[in-house]
């Protein structure tokens, strides 16, 4: 008994040094950091998009006056200004061709606007695959758990939102610099980004601009990427919701909701996207482009599975899941219907996902949305047609749940190499998705005893790193986003094109994804579950949750002669509540 | 697994309140404070943090 005492003391300290340490980091560095930028926002929206987001877009237009008088796009010929700056061209027309300059500033400004547009549709488009998560959840699930699991689907749209206004924006973009897709403006300053230097190089770790969205982030488009990275957050945060559904407790989840937006996710999306050191590895190391994920293959679908194996891991199966002999139990969900309108949403929504992470559909490459679209639906319908055909061979029926699961695991796998490869290759990394999901299913179900009831963990976990790898493997290099990548100029290109140091950024970030996210989240799952309990209490979870978690049932007609709302005696037993059943119902 | 939880009870929502405070006093301080008044909301917010927990705690052993 002492010693059982003592362990689990000692895996709660543990746990807490784990907490502490980035944590501690965080206060470290960030108070030797300028806070206050001294960045200027534009919330009116007026001095976003001039004439200088057109200037350099246009081939072989002039950008200088050269000595000589001329124009010219040699810079070192350029003649100077008093304070040593280049004369631009354009500022030189300002009185020579005042339509020409005026023309100019209003081109720029439709082009950042069209930017703008489409970053803010293809958001809108991806804030309503939360609706899609939630159906699928809840069809997969039973129905005494069916209220519980859709709230915590629409619940982690409020508590993460929140989460990410308050620090997480400002920990994954603080440092990430001007957006050049939607004006260039200095709103997010990169000398924000906190860093420590490690083998002579900097490590960007964290942003320190743009908390509560205030000072100097008051921007327009600042508030468009905040928008666009918000729902992707929020995508990440939902997916555990899946894996620990039929068990987690509601105020544990509140938690972890808030734990997800301000820490978990958007320190690993620095890394990777904001700037840090993930997205380095090519300027520093020489490693390709550095770690390449073009719309969340890793920074949104590998964190939430990596998140949500965590958490099943400490909350344990359900009661029923497995035999005594280790052998799992199928515990079918309540409703094959609403799983699969909630795939259609989830697959309509991706549209949104991947092509809206150009940021852009006008200049710099742009246009390749086209591409991006269909690589990501020809990749979900290979990757449905491989896990039908594997189940039906192998088990004698096209299974439903592992065809909704295997479209999930293509779109996912496409997520990040969406914009880098061919549409042979897309269908090539659907069709392996497919199969790969079918066996992560197995494995998690079979040999590592995880029970996760939608399958979370596979689709998103596994297939989230199959997609971050293929990218090395497969990147043709005929994208061009501004001429660089992660400020590597060129194009990404995979192993099989030739360039290997591609492919070894990729195996890094999978890594430092899987380290960093399960390890941190199993920490914090196991100091929240010493203080507050993670898991409902077996008579809880076998009257089914929404009574006792939520005061509600999810189908109500299903109990006639019962309230919708329940008095909850103190005892944990439920007035009115369906009959205890192990498995099923 | 510790199987503590009965069910959702009016406390555990004064903890969550607690705890979003708590962040926002942090990230509110941390970022846009200055000397004294920096120190006083940090500490606060990590008072709230700390209220927030032995709140959800309480609420867990209540139910």
């Amino acid at each position: 008994m002492l010693r059982e005492i003592v362990k689990r003391r000692a895996l709660a300290h543990l746990a807490l040094l784990f907490l502490a340490l980035p944590l501690s980091v965080l206060i470290l560095v960030g108070c030797g950091n300028s806070m206050a930028s001294t960045a200027k926002g534009d919330p009116a929206g007026t001095a976003t998009g001039s004439k200088g987001d057109v200037v350099g877009q246009v081939d072989g237009a002039p950008l200088w006056i050269g000595k000589d008088g001329k124009p010219t796009n040699d810079l070192s010929s350029a003649a100077k200004d008093k304070e040593g700056n280049p004369i631009s061209e354009i500022d030189q027309a300002k009185d020579r061709e005042p339509l020409a300059f005026a023309l100019s500033n209003m081109v720029g400004q439709n082009r950042v606007a069209i930017n703008i547009v489409w970053t803010l549709v293809t958001g809108f488009l991806v804030m309503f695959m939360q609706a899609g998560f939630a159906l699928v959840e809840a069809g997969f699930t039973r129905a005494k758990n069916a209220n519980h699991t859709m709230m915590m689907n629409f619940m982690i749209y409020g508590l993460g939102m929140l989460g990410f206004y308050i620090c997480g924006f400002a920990f994954m973009f603080g440092g990430l610099g001007g957006i050049a897709t939607m004006g260039g403006g200095s709103a997010l300053d990169s000398a924000g980004e906190a860093s420590i230097n490690l083998f002579g190089k900097p490590f960007g770790l964290f942003g320190t601009n743009g908390f509560f969205l205030a000072g100097g982030t008051y921007d327009v488009a600042v508030a468009v990427m905040f928008l666009f990275q918000m729902v992707f957050m929020d995508t990440a945060a939902t997916i555990p919701t899946g894996a620990m559904a039929e068990r987690w407790k509601f105020s544990a989840f509140c938690v972890f909701g808030f734990f997800c937006s301000t820490l978990t996710y958007p320190i690993f999306g620095n890394w990777a996207w904001g700037g840090g050191w993930l997205s380095q590895l090519g300027a520093n190391f020489g490693l390709g482009h550095g770690y390449a994920d073009f719309a969340g293959s890793g920074v949104v679908h590998s964190v939430g599975g990596w998140m949500g194996l965590a958490g099943a891991m400490v909350l344990g199966p359900r009661i029923g899941k497995f035999n005594k002999d280790g052998s799992p139990n199928a515990i079918p969900g309540h409703n094959v219907v609403i799983a699969a309108l909630g795939t259609f949403i989830l697959a309509f929504g991706w549209f949104g996902f991947n092509p809206g992470s150009t940021l852009a559909a006008s200049g710099s490459g742009a246009l390749r949305i086209g591409l991006i679209a269909v690589n990501t639906m020809l990749a979900g319908a290979a990757a449905s047609l491989a896990a039908m055909l594997y189940m039906w061979i192998t088990r004698g029926k096209p299974d439903a749940g592992m065809m909704i699961n295997g479209i999930l695991a293509g779109l996912v796998a496409i997520t990040a190499p969406s914009g880098f490869v061919s549409p042979v290759f897309s269908v090539v990394i659907g069709l392996i998705a497919g199969v790969l999901v079918c066996w992560a299913v197995w494995f998690f179900d079979n040999v590592a005893k995880v029970d996760d009831p939608v399958g979370a963990i596979s689709v998103h976990g596994v297939c989230g790193a199959w997609g971050v790898l293929s990218l090395g493997l497969f990147a043709d290099g005929t994208s061009n986003y501004g001429g660089s990548w992660n400020t590597v100029p060129g194009s990404v290109t995979g192993l099989l094109y030739g360039d290997p140091g591609q492919f070894v950024a990729q195996v890094i970030g999978v890594v430092a994804c899987f380290t960093y996210v399960f390890g941190l989240s199993y920490a914090f799952f196991k100091v929240v579950d010493s203080i507050i309990g993670m898991r409902v209490a077996p008579e809880v979870e076998l009257s089914g949750l929404d009574i006792p978690e939520m005061g509600a049932f999810a189908y109500p007609q299903d109990y006639p002669g019962v309230g919708s709302v329940y008095p909850v005696p103190s005892n944990g037993a439920t007035a009115g509540a369906p009959a205890a059943v192990p498995v099923g119902g | 697994m510790t199987y503590g939880a009965k069910e959702s009870n009016p406390s555990e929502g004064s903890g969550l309140g607690l705890l979003v405070l708590g962040l926002a006093l942090v990230s509110a301080g941390w970022a846009y404070g200055t000397g004294v008044i920096q120190a006083v909301v940090v500490i606060c917010g990590i008072a709230g943090f700390v209220a927030a927990f032995a709140v959800l705690r309480q609420a867990r052993l209540a139910g």
